[in-house]
């Protein structure tokens, strides 16, 4: 039976109600995605804090004195770590960089205070070098200091965003049970406690919450396949939208916060006294 | 002759303690119907929520179908319930269901079939000659139409006892009498009994009720 009625109250819903179900379930959505970044933004500064060097070096060296070179950098003061850039397409590199194919390149990531200068004449003078490309730098502190701002700010958003939805779908609900109090008091009247009609409304401001997480859901894992791709901001600003197991993770933690704010909103909505 | 209402020694008091009703007795038998007349705030719609378990008494017994409904949880008065069919005073009208489909709302949540339900709502609109009224909504009708929808939806399911608060309030004499007449029909082809309640005895006489006066608490027959 309350199948039967669901369909018929989703149906019912209609002005104040559809408009509050339609504020409850886009709030909601902006919740869950602002709840979202702010899990996706940068913890620690050390890694933005890190200029990035690329060292572009001669297709002709061999194998023996690529691992000489790797292993020497590894060993200087300024540099923190160094890895193999076996793809021009490297996922870490800027978009805008790009090396000519079959180029053999490392890339160093230096120490916060190390010189730049230093390092690039030490690099320059090696044998072999091509080229030097230095990434990330001059922006990364402005950088770090909008993400420092940036998650706090997300976090509010997500709180006050949050008390919002659940406010609009707690009213949408409400509002609904005030268009059916008629039909409620026809049953209330014939022995069936209200109660037991009411919990169809509570599952009208489930699937509401369920459809606005579905989407944020979607989004969140959108987002971060999106973020594979070469934007160099994003990257820099999300860095953990470029882990698929925590961008799943969080699709799934989405879906779930706004399943219980479905639930909160709907049984708080649909209280009933019999 | 057996009762279906029996009600002795009740006394109710308002918040204020002042006793609205005192040492009430009143006995209804099985097919009979009943009047109950008394000014505003006489205490009419008090017996009648008294009767349906809404409220519980200081004092006294109230036995409906052999049901003490002054002791009974929640669950067991919803089961009373179930055998009761009720006119407010003042209903608060279904606004999304026509009339035919507000039967079909109640009928299904007491878990009859759709065949049974489908027959029940045939039977109640034909008994209250409502054919035409069937897919109308309620915000679509006029006040006596929406009475006599409502007088359906509280007979669809064959109750053993109506109970009215003040059934006829807001209708012109004409209205008055057109409800009297369908309730008088009612009572004879079901054997129905029935309780109402008015501040005129005038259209609970037309439908054969033995008028009772409510008057400082006391219900005293009218002989």
């Amino acid at each position: 039976m309350t199948s039967a009625l669901l369909g018929r109250l989703c149906r019912s819903i209609r002005g104040v109600s559809a408009v509050l179900f339609g504020v409850g379930g886009v709030l909601l959505w902006l919740t869950l995605v602002a709840g979202t970044l702010a899990f996706l933004v940068w913890n620690e500064p050390q890694p933005l804090q890190a200029t990035r060097v690329l060292v572009a070096l001669d297709p002709q060296l061999k194998r023996d004195d690529l691992d000489v070179l790797y292993l020497n950098m590894r060993e200087w003061d300024e540099v923190k770590a160094v890895r193999f850039v076996l793809d021009a397409g490297d996922a870490s590199l800027p978009s805008s960089v790009s090396l000519p194919p079959r180029t053999p390149a490392l890339l160093l990531s230096l120490n916060p205070g190390a010189s730049e200068r230093q390092i690039l004449e030490r690099v320059q003078q090696i044998e072999g070098v091509r080229q030097t490309i230095v990434l990330g730098r001059g922006d990364v502190p402005a950088l770090w200091v909008q993400t420092q701002t940036l998650k706090p700010a997300l976090l509010s958003a997500f709180v006050v965003l949050l008390l919002a939805s659940l406010l609009a779908l707690v009213g949408g609900v409400r509002r609904l049970l005030q268009q059916w109090r008629g039909e409620l008091e026809l049953l209330h009247l014939s022995g069936v406690p209200r109660r037991n009609a009411a919990s169809a409304f509570a599952v009208v401001g489930i699937l509401v919450a369920g459809m606005g997480s579905v989407l944020a859901s979607v989004v969140v894992y959108g987002f971060g396949v999106w973020a594979q791709s070469r934007l160099e901001l994003v990257r820099q600003i999300f860095p953990y939208a470029l882990e698929p197991e925590r961008m799943l993770g969080l699709s799934l933690g989405t879906l779930i916060v706004g399943l219980l704010v479905g639930v909160v909103a709907g049984t708080w909505g649909s209280r009933v006294r019999d | 002759m057996s009762r279906i209402i029996q009600v002795s020694e009740l006394t109710y008091a308002a918040r204020d303690r002042r006793r609205i009703l005192e040492n009430v007795f009143l006995s209804v038998e099985r097919g009979k119907a009943v009047g109950i007349v008394g000014k505003t705030g006489s205490g009419k719609s008090l017996l009648v929520a008294l009767l349906q378990g809404e409220l519980r008494p200081q004092s006294g017994q109230i036995l409906v179908n052999d049901r003490n409904v002054t002791r009974l949880s929640p669950a067991k008065l919803g089961q009373l319930r179930q055998h009761l069919g009720v006119l407010p005073q003042t209903p608060v009208w279904p606004e999304q269901l026509s009339v035919a489909e507000a039967l079909q709302f109640k009928l299904s949540w007491l878990g009859l079939s759709a065949k049974q339900t489908a027959r029940k709502i045939e039977e109640t609109l034909t008994l209250l000659d409502m054919a035409s009224l069937q897919n109308k909504r309620f915000p679509d009708l006029n006040l006596l139409e929406r009475k006599i929808a409502y007088l359906a939806s509280s007979l669809c399911h064959d109750p053993v006892l109506l109970l009215g608060d003040d059934p006829f309030s807001g209708l012109s004499e004409e209205g008055e009498t057109t409800l009297a007449l369908l309730l008088k029909k009612v009572r004879e082809r079901r054997h129905l009994t029935t309780l109402l309640t008015g501040r005129r005895s005038a259209p609970l006489q037309r439908l054969g009720c033995r008028i009772v006066n409510l008057d400082n608490g006391n219900l005293e027959e009218t002989v």
